[in-house]
């Protein structure tokens, strides 16, 4: 293989990399506008090709480090020439502004390009330079949860942006007193006894004063970074801070849903408020910095929300109940991939390519940093994944949209290994849930605890108008069952630990297990403890009925987690 | 998206110039507040019947925690709060775990239900856990009041049950009343739900605070305590008297009071 070739192999993984990393629609967007899969790729890499070649007789050659990157720069989001530039040099203009911000990644930059061309070159450089700030102040023992960090660090930065250059050391040292002074204040402010703004009033959604509070002073602390003024007054402007804040959000919150931000129900008015947070401290920098808007996109992208489908599922969803399968082990081998295939297609099901971190980390991290940070999304996943392997598709499962192919494979693997294909009976349906229970690591380790997070998260975005907090309870009760375990739809006193129903007569009654172990007496193994009306209405205090009234007409958000609980309830209604 | 105290970011904060450790775990969720007594103020989210302190508020004495209060804070959170005073350190973030989150809630449910849905009903089944044992609180009714009430002019003056009544033509400086412990503390103690306190007026503020029990197990191996709601936060064991019920002996100044009850396992080593 001669060098050209080398070149040409190396510059096709790169740009085979960034696309796999991409959010699918940004990619189909892509290539609509090239054509095919093909010739887009062909297009970027012979771009690159040239971009390379251009940089070659430079004294700064790319590396073979920065081809994805240079990939990345030959891909235009907006304007006619959506697609690959035609031009190398403005494709080397782009590479040369790219690699000017090496902490932000070139699926990120390609994102930027594609959703927010005309913030680019502001947003960009905030990024990147937020990036190495969050980075070294956790280098060096910054403890803050790290929402905070998403939302004051770019704030700092586009404010310290609208003065003097300054290096690094002391960009992080601003910050951190920004973080310090920002904590103390509401600390002072409630010594001082002064009444809390918003106490008084009910905010429609985002209830706590004393949070607002907390975030009027960061706000207050930022006002003094920039002003550079004294600390004497600050009680004061923190009360006029807060004030201003509270109508902040009471604007924000009043306005009809959707109207002014494409939500979908799984992102309702917290997040309005968060972005408003991240606007109100980016104000600062003033308007026409446009401070409010960059550090509000900065801090989505930096808070990685997981965005949950926004285009309805496309998995085509073939049914063959019951197929049989050899049973022979080769072939189980196969039916296992298969199974955990589309398990994994399931869990991933349309959830954006930039927001998919946390599942790979749970199917394939050695040690989790914090799964319960995301437990209630995986939760949720988790309920449409296990429906999904009730009725297995018979075609090749999709690899997830931004997960490479080495993670994927090895994601499988990991997975598959759990399973002896031994254990398969050659019955789709049963294998499914088989090797649900026996693939997917551990989520929580208690149940009720997982509960009480989730209904904690659900209680915001349901209300706490007539009984919505033991709605909220009751919901995450049902959403917290383990990967396998069942609801029997009736309002009987549970007989045992596992079995709710009584066998038909002639067969032996059956024997209560224990949690986790797969209940003898049912064809498809049910696991561990079933659930009824009865024992998920105990929690949040519902009878039997008013649980089984409950279950049966919640239409509100995050409505997946009653799948399998809610009578005909599909995936593609959540 | 959302923040709520089970997500378990927990700031403790020493303001300037008091003596004062707050905690808070972050949430956006409303939340409503009480002084619990003296020196301690605590505040729950408003609709989570469940949930572990959004904020306490504690003054210190001599640069520590009240025990009581270190206790319920349990070992992680206490050292924590002992070496930020230790450092003299204005604050700092800790990441508590669910576990830990739900050890807080299970800590603090007495005062939880006295600060967010007060009934006698709820304070009379809720309970906490104390280190290894278990613990609840029930208020006693102002007895000085009470007494000045009844005017000492009608000498058997009744009182509503758990309001208290004069023994008949007894002592007029003295009143009692029944109480009733949550089910699961008293059969931990192996003694019966109904409990009796008798209050004596001393000189000062040094009224005598009688509670009988009478034991229903004596084979429980777990003490009985019982201590006022106070900074001293001092615990008189229960000990059987002559004729086997289980007595013990405090001292408070009248006022509304409340009455705390914990069980101490015994000691299997």
């Amino acid at each position: 293989m001669n060098a050209d070739d080398r070149l040409q192999d190396a510059l096709e993984a790169a740009a085979d990399a960034l696309f796999e990393r991409l959010d699918p629609e940004d990619l189909d967007d892509l290539v609509a506008k090239m054509g095919s899969d093909a010739t887009l790729r062909a297009a970027a890499v012979a771009r690159a090709a040239g971009v390379l070649t251009a940089l070659a007789a430079t004294d700064r050659p790319a590396t073979a480090d920065e081809y994805t990157r240079v990939i990345a720069a030959t891909l235009t989001g907006h304007g006619k020439s959506r697609g690959v530039l035609r031009r190398t040099d403005r494709a080397a203009e782009s590479f040369a502004w790219y690699r000017r911000f090496p902490t932000v990644s070139p699926e990120l930059l390609t994102l930027i390009g594609h959703h927010y061309p005309d913030d680019q070159e502001q947003l960009i450089p905030l990024l990147d330079r937020s990036l190495r700030i969050r980075t070294a102040l956790i280098a060096t023992g910054a403890t803050e949860p790290p929402f905070l960090l998403d939302v004051v660090v770019p704030a700092v930065v586009m404010v310290l942006s609208t003065g003097p250059d300054i290096p690094d050391e002391a960009a992080v040292e601003a910050t951190r007193a920004v973080l310090g002074r920002g904590t103390e204040l509401p600390t002072a402010y409630r010594a001082s006894g002064r009444p809390v703004p918003g106490r008084d009033i009910d905010l429609p959604i985002l209830g706590n004063a004393d949070f607002l509070v907390r975030m009027a002073a960061y706000r207050v602390a930022l006002d003094d970074l920039r002003n550079g003024a004294g600390p004497l007054d600050d009680l004061d402007d923190l009360d006029a801070v807060a004030k201003e804040l509270v109508e902040v959000l009471r604007a924000a919150m009043t306005r009809s849903v959707g109207s002014w931000r494409k939500k979908t129900n799984a992102e309702p008015d917290m997040i309005a408020a968060f972005d408003q947070f991240a606007g109100h401290l980016g104000a600062v920098a003033g308007k026409r910095s446009r401070g409010a808007r960059l550090v509000r996109l900065a801090f989505t992208i930096l808070s990685r929300r997981i965005r949950l489908p926004r285009s309805p599922n496309e998995v085509p969803i073939n049914v063959p109940d019951w197929v049989r399968t050899p049973g022979d082990p080769v072939g189980n081998v196969a039916e296992v991939n298969h199974l955990v295939g589309w398990l994994v297609a399931g869990l991933f099901e349309g959830v954006g390519a930039d927001d998919n971190g946390p599942l790979v980390e749970w199917l394939i991290g050695d040690r989790p940093a914090n799964l319960a940070e995301h437990l209630p999304l995986l939760l949720r996943r988790l309920r449409v994944a296990t429906h999904r392997l009730d009725a297995v598709p018979d075609g090749a499962p999709p690899r997830p949209a931004g997960v490479s192919l080495r993670q994927y494979r090895q994601m499988v693997t990991r997975l598959s290994r759990a399973v002896d294909p031994h254990e398969l009976e050659g019955v789709r349906k049963a294998d499914g849930r088989r090797v649900v229970h026996l693939v997917l690591p551990p989520l929580w380790t208690h149940r009720r605890l997982a509960g009480r997070l989730v209904a904690s998260h659900l209680r915001p975005l349901i209300g706490v108008g007539h009984a919505g907090p033991r709605k909220a309870l009751l919901v995450a009760t049902a959403g917290s069952r383990a990967p396998v375990q069942f609801v029997v739809r009736n309002t009987d006193v549970a007989s045992g630990p596992c079995c709710a129903e009584t066998e038909p007569p002639g067969r032996t009654p059956r024997t209560p297990v224990e949690d986790g172990v797969v209940c003898p007496h049912r064809p498809w193994g049910e696991i561990g403890l079933v659930e009824n009306y009865r024992t998920l209405g105990e929690d949040a205090e519902f009878s039997p009925e008013a649980a089984r009234r409950q279950l049966e007409r919640y239409q509100g958000p995050w409505r997946e987690l009653l799948l399998g609980v809610q009578v005909d309830l599909s995936p593609d209604d959540c | 998206m959302t923040l709520t105290t089970w997500d378990g970011h927990l700031r403790l904060d020493r303001p300037p110039g008091s003596r004062t450790v707050t905690l808070t775990l972050l949430t956006v969720e409303p939340t409503i507040e009480a002084e619990l007594r003296t020196g301690l103020v605590a505040g729950f989210v408003t609709a989570d019947p469940h949930g572990p302190p959004a904020f306490v508020g504690v003054t210190t004495a001599d640069g520590r925690l009240p025990a009581d209060v270190a206790t319920l804070f349990g070992r992680r959170v206490a050292d924590s709060v002992a070496a930020l005073i230790e450092a003299d350190g204005a604050g700092e973030w800790l990441q508590l775990d669910l576990l830990e989150i739900d050890e807080l809630a299970a800590a603090w449910a007495p005062y939880r239900v006295r600060v967010v849905q007060e009934t006698p009903a709820a304070a009379a089944t809720t309970v906490g856990s104390w280190a290894d044992g278990l613990w609840a609180c029930v208020g006693l009714p102002d007895w000085r009041s009470a007494l000045d009430a009844a005017g000492g002019l009608r000498p058997a003056g009744q009182f509503r049950g758990g309001d208290g009544e004069r023994p008949e033509g007894a002592d007029p400086s003295a009143l009692r009343g029944d109480l009733l412990l949550p089910g699961v503390l008293a059969s931990a103690a192996g003694c019966a739900r109904a409990v009796s306190w008798t209050v004596r007026l001393g000189s000062g503020d040094t009224d005598e605070i009688t509670v009988t029990a009478d034991r229903v197990d004596p084979a429980t191996r777990a003490t009985l305590l019982v201590g006022l709601d106070d900074t001293a936060g001092q615990w008189v064991p229960f000990e059987a008297d002559a004729s086997g019920r289980l007595r013990a002996r405090t001292r408070g100044s009248g006022g509304p009071v409340n009455l705390r009850f914990r069980t101490e396992p015994e000691d299997r080593s």
